[in-house]
């Protein structure tokens, strides 16, 4: 049984209330999330896969995906050369114990697969977005409480 | 099969071995009469939700026998037999007594020699996700060999084992109708490992059947969600779930903050933590996960391994992508606090003795060890009262489950017609030898 | 709640008591040397020390007299040695980094000559030498310049250069810091910032060497290191200085082992045994002293000022080894090299944890809001800080992390209404790496200053290059400027209210002013400030005034058209008194705010350089107190629970 399943959305909306940092609005399934950069350079489109379903947060302890879409608001547009995914417990001062394998994808996205959070509490996603000549991060909460 | 409750059965076979058990001594708790005036925020009637029994344990898809009847029979030998060691007198039941919980009662583990690490109990174990302290396997099969090799604990060899297993009619017979011929003397290389992981994948399937039943816990979950799950917890019949376990419960998915790491069925999160709990005088400081997760990768009995019936199921994928990190240098994995009454003493090294010994520490945070003075993110110190601390305790006792069924918990061997008891020639550690392994020789 | 946070995290802990196996037996009272960053120990009787403030130092091994110290070899001077080995016959080989060359010594200080490399090393760094029958007395050169060991033989042939894939850890190529040789010819190299130690077989040619073991990485626990900037090798044993852990760790030729020597010093000035800051370590097995012979370790410590020796062991571990890492009173400060302030906000970094600490100076109190980073690889993580900058309203702060070779720009949150400790204040904005600002190869920024306009500028090196960066870290310009022909590094760069730039150069002191042109920077005088030891920052002030830190000379000046006008500080731990200043920025009353590295604290001093105040992380002092003072320390003591660790002798049984 998915003991996680049936408190998920009222424990995520009760999350973003509480969290200290500002955070991306809670996704609805079938939707996607969105951040921008925090130089304003991009706009970071996700979601959270596991296999071929769409979740509204990863579960706990359970390998998932993000999928990512990726713009550049600036003019001339810049080119995503390469993107890194990572996440971190920001109050706890730890990441993730793996290693996700990203995948970039044609027209600017990426895949990053094999996350695993495996702690309840706020995590921050990190996508650092690579045009060649910095490296600027995009970054939204998640919380699993 | 009956099931008896699990205490009634450590009592019985204590007064009949002649050894104390490891059980903590009970003590009422004051106030303990009436209604305990919990009421349960929104986030713990999830919490709460989460924690009830976890009914059989999840499939393994690394282990082909891992739900075979004749390989946990099989197992159920093994784990029994002390020919396994190098003396003839140690199995893996000397550590993981059944009359204890199948934990030792001991500080620190005692086979051949003093081990280093507090013995865990192989009750539930199946649920879990990595084992030992410090997760260096990360299926039960792939544990269950590590002793018999290992040289403070039964000091063979694969080889000898092997050789054991071909020695003994019971045992062989039972191996070759599940796994085929065993390997020809001596038994080493690729072959040996085989063999040596069937013998592990076999305890294994024996182990798998080591489940408990609900407990006093479970059953008042099981009413609570009956009636709604009602944010009035006294309006739940407590039955023999005291008022003073109620507020234990509110303690711990609440202010306590035990929720964090001891969530889900098993009231634990499966994961590693360092906690600053000052290593035993006489013991190095242990490296923990930190030093472990190297020995996972490289291990041949890994879940990605070539002796993993599905190296690149969800399990094998996790291993491969571990990373070490310097931050988890002495951490240690959250025990499953199912029957933790019955698996005194307490930590990875049985620094502390009680439960009480174990809250109080949480609530006060003394003696704790600075693994870092460059970070600054420590534990949270509760500041319990004597009160609260003797309620979250009354509330761990609650989680001792039923028995599991009687005829895994016994020795197989007396049961064998026309064997000689392996099992016999174990020998426990006496008072004597307990107060010499207290005393750090 | 969360379960961790940033607090303090000693009103938590207490100390285990320590075990005489990691202390070490000290050999003889530590010995003054004012910047020993190498030592070698000559089996005949005689320590050997590499000052890098222009020295040569010998010491007996019996009992750490100074026997002789030279400053020139022949008619030239010591500028800056950088290594020390001793060859078999007993000749002494002094690398100097500055002089760019390898001297060869007679074991009296005399000068033999100079070692004339086959194949240039353009920044000689420290030098080992092969004591093996069969390794021909061959020598290992760091080079820094290119990041490179060097192999050649007595006679400067060259027998190569090790390979960088040999130093390659998961991709990454580690920069060489330091090297050593085992008694059987295998070659130890360490890596500081990358906290790696490596193990080389030679073979016949450095170009078909192989690695025969690696370990290390980043941490405080055994087996990891936090910038392990110096090795040794003696009997089986490879024993290296890891500096930030303030410990000298054994361990054997594949990484095994826990021993630790010498851990660790907490205050500044703390020895007898406890190391601070180890930058190198020279290991024998047996070593005349006196009428005996026995093993003998010498620590150098530059942060200290002192080399320190001791007795190692050389047999196994301890059965009842402890491990322990020590309890101290309250968050520590340590304070490195650099400073800025924009608005009301001041940054500063901890080298050893990696962090930037945030201070808030609305009302003149510093109040610490704030910290950001943390030691590692990751993109919000550092490496090693050189320099920071803000912007004028304290709201963007940029590092140059030498470490990982990038800028890092971080964004804060305006500040509350109330002044208080937000852990979360800064976010990553962006990197931008060292070799995308296009300015040749093994580009280093080594200061930063804010231009007019509130822009960047970084001064990089080699070159050197001035490169202008809009909010957004791209490159508006990138221009060399011509610095005078001289010894001299360029360590800080200011701007001044007129839009005109001054680079500091270190030894001899100088400042350099340019001037903005059409499409150069002209080059508008210098002044020379050889009062100054070793000139490490420069701020500038209202009214054109400058600051500059004398490091090695302990003392902070402000400085006029003229000359220096005024200068604070004098060697020492009481209040007012500096130790080794690394940075100083001026606030827009003209007071300066020091970082008094030594003494892992920071001093405001007002424009008239009257002692104001004494500040760290938590503690603000603003009644100057005298060295003893200073040096008191408060240490918890355990109290007696039944959560208190097990003492011996009792158990977890029932």
């Amino acid at each position: 049984m998915n003991w996680h399943a049936r408190w998920m959305l009222p424990t995520a909306v009760l999350a973003a209330a509480i969290m200290a940092a500002p955070s991306a609005p809670m996704q609805k399934a079938e939707e996607w999330g969105s951040v921008i950069s925090n130089d304003g350079s991009w706009r970071v489109q996700w979601r959270v896969m596991m296999g071929t379903k769409q979740l509204a947060m990863p579960e706990v302890r359970k390998r998932f995906t993000i999928e990512l879409r990726i713009e550049s608001l600036l003019e001339p547009k810049r080119p995503v050369r390469a993107v890194l995914v990572d996440a971190q417990m920001p109050d706890h001062v730890h990441g993730m114990n793996v290693a996700p394998t990203i995948l970039m994808l044609e027209g600017g996205g990426a895949t990053s697969e094999g996350m695993l959070f495996h702690m309840s509490g706020r995590w921050e996603v990190d996508v650092d977005i690579d045009d060649g000549e910095t490296i600027e991060r995009a970054q939204w909460d998640i919380g699993m409480y | 099969m009956r099931v008896a409750p699990l205490a009634f059965l450590v009592l019985l076979t204590c007064c009949k071995g002649g050894e104390r058990g490891a059980t903590e001594p009970t003590r009422p708790a004051p106030n303990d009469r009436g209604t305990s005036g919990v009421e349960l925020g929104a986030a713990q009637i999830d919490r709460v939700n989460e924690m009830g029994h976890p009914g059989p344990p999840p499939p393994d898809d690394t282990n082909l026998v891992a739900d075979d009847l004749r390989a946990a029979q099989l197992g159920h030998l093994l784990f029994f037999d002390a020919g396994l060691s190098v003396n003839g007198k140690i199995s893996c039941a000397t550590c993981h007594d059944p009359a204890r919980a199948f934990t030792d009662g001991l500080a620190l583990n005692q086979g051949l020699e003093r081990g280093r690490r507090n013995t865990l109990s192989v009750l539930d174990a199946a649920h879990m996700r990595w084992f030992n302290w410090d997760g260096r396997f990360d299926s039960l099969w792939g544990q269950s060999h590590g002793p018999i090799s290992h040289p403070r604990e039964m000091g063979s060899s694969f080889a000898q084992a092997v050789e054991h297993v071909r020695a003994t009619p019971a045992l062989r017979e039972r191996y070759e109708q599940i796994f085929g011929a065993l390997p020809a003397a001596p038994a080493d290389g690729l072959a040996g490992e085989t063999a040596i992981a069937n013998i592990g994948k076999s305890i294994a399937a024996y182990e798998r059947r080591l489940v408990t039943g609900p407990s006093t816990f479970d059953r008042w979950v099981t009413r609570w969600r009956e009636r709604g799950k009602p944010r009035d917890a006294d309006s739940v019949p407590p039955m023999d779930f005291s008022a003073s376990a109620l507020r234990g419960l509110d303690l711990f998915t609440s202010r306590g903050l035990c929720w964090q790491c001891h969530v889900g069925p098993l009231l634990s999160d499966g994961e590693f933590h360092a906690l600053g709990a000052a290593p035993r005088n006489d013991l190095i400081a242990d490296g923990g996960r930190f030093e472990a997760v190297p020995q996972l990768k490289a291990s041949p009995f890994r879940s990605s391994g070539v002796h993993s019936s599905n190296p690149e199921g969800e399990q094998g994928k996790l291993v491969e992508s571990l990373v070490p990190q310097p931050d988890q240098w002495g951490a240690f994995r959250t025990p499953n606090l199912r029957n933790v009454a019955l698996t005194a003493p307490y930590f990875h090294q049985g620094q502390f003795a009680t439960l009480e010994d174990v809250v109080t520490f949480y609530s006060t945070l003394e003696g704790a060890v600075t693994m870092d003075h460059h970070r600054e993110s420590v534990l949270r110190r509760r500041d319990l009262s004597a009160q609260e601390i003797s309620d979250i305790v009354s509330f761990l006792r609650s989680l001792t489950g039923e028995s599991p069924p009687s005829d895994w918990v016994r020795d197989p061997w007396r049961f064998v017609p026309g064997e000689s008891i392996p099992s016999a020639e174990v020998v426990r550690p006496d008072d004597a030898a307990r107060a010499k392994n207290a005393a750090g020789m | 709640m969360p379960i961790a946070l940033c607090i303090l995290a000693a009103s938590l802990a207490q100390t285990v008591p320590s075990s005489a196996a990691l202390a070490g037996t000290p050999a003889w009272e530590a010995v003054v040397v004012e910047s020993p960053v190498a030592c070698a120990i000559d089996p005949a009787g005689q320590v050997v020390v590499a000052d890098s403030s222009g020295e040569v130092v010998s010491l007996s091994a019996r009992d750490g007299s100074v026997r002789w110290r030279v400053a020139a070899v022949g008619d030239e001077a010591l500028i800056e040695p950088a290594g020390i080995a001793v060859e078999a016959g007993g000749t002494l080989l002094v690398s100097d980094a500055r002089a760019r060359r390898i001297f060869r010594l007679a074991k009296d200080g005399t000068r033999v000559g100079v070692l004339e490399v086959q194949s240039p090393i353009a920044i000689p760094g420290v030098v080992a030498v092969d004591p093996s029958p069969g390794g021909g007395g061959r020598i290992a050169i760091v080079d820094r310049a290119d990041g490179r060991v060097h192999i050649v033989l007595p006679n400067g042939q060259s027998f190569g250069r090790l390979p960088r894939e040999l130093l390659n850890v998961d991709g990454a190529v580690c920069v060489p810091t330091a090297v050593a040789f085992r008694p059987n010819g295998e070659l130890i190299v360490s890596a500081a910032e990358q906290d790696r130690v490596f193990v080389i077989d030679l073979g016949t040619g450095a170009d078909n060497a192989y690695r025969t073991a690696s370990w290390g990485g980043r941490g405080p626990f055994p087996g990891l290191f936090r910038g392990v900037s110096g090795v040794a090798a003696a009997g089986e044993w490879v024993f290296t200085a890891d500096t930030f852990n303030h410990r000298i760790c054994r361990q054997d030729a594949k990484g095994q082992g826990r021993l630790a020597y010498g851990q660790h010093a907490i205050r500044p000035r703390d020895g007898n045994g406890a190391v601070h800051y180890p930058r190198a370590v020279s290991v024998a097995e047996s070593v005349q002293r006196g009428d005996s012979t026995g093993p003998l370790a010498v620590v150098c410590e530059p942060f200290e000022r002192r080399v320190q020796a001791f007795v190692p062991g050389f047999g196994s571990e301890p059965a009842d080894m402890r491990l322990e890492l020590p309890n101290l009173d309250g968050v520590q400060s340590h304070f490195g090299g650099a400073a800025a302030l924009g608005g009301d906000r001041l940054a500063l970094h901890d080298p050893e944890s990696g962090t930037v600490v945030i201070f808030d100076m609305l009302g003149g109190t510093p109040r610490h809001v704030s910290n950001m980073s943390a030691s590692g690889a990751k993109p919000h993580e550092t490496g090693r800080i050189d320099a920071l900058w803000m912007d004028d309203r304290g709201r963007r702060v940029l590092l140059a992390d030498g470490g990982l070779r990038r800028l890092a720009l971080w964004e804060l949150t305006e500040r509350p209404k109330e002044i208080i400790f937000e852990p979360f204040m800064a976010k990553l904005v962006k990197t931008r790496p060292y070799d995308r600002l296009e300015t040749g190869p093994n580009c280093m920024v080594v200061a930063l200053a804010r231009g007019v306009g509130g822009e960047v500028l970084a001064l990089a090196q080699p070159g050197p290059h001035l490169v202008r960066l809009d909010p957004s870290l791209r490159t508006v310009e990138s221009l060399p400027i011509a610095l005078p022909d001289t010894t001299a590094q360029p360590t800080g760069l200011a701007v001044g209210s007129d839009g005109g730039v001054a680079v500091l150069l270190d030894r001899p002191a100088m400042l350099c002013f340019f001037e903005r042109t059409e499409k150069a920077w002209q080059p508008r005088g210098v002044l020379p400030l050889k009062e100054l030891r070793d000139a490490r920052s420069v701020a500038s002030l209202e009214g054109g005034e400058w600051l500059v830190t004398d490091s090695a000379g302990d003392q902070v000046v402000w400085i006029g058209s003229g000359g220096i006008i005024r200068r604070v500080g004098t060697r020492g731990v009481a209040d007012g008194q500096l130790w080794l200043p690394s940075a100083a920025v001026g606030d827009s009353q003209r007071r300066a705010i020091v970082v008094d590295s030594g003494n892992h604290r920071a001093q405001r001093f007002g424009a008239a350089g009257e002692w104001e105040m004494t500040f760290s992380l938590g503690r603000t002092y603003t009644r100057a107190r005298s060295a003893d003072e200073v040096l008191k320390v408060k240490r918890r003591t355990p109290s007696p629970t039944s959560a208190a660790p097990l003492p011996r002798g009792k158990g977890g049984e029932q």
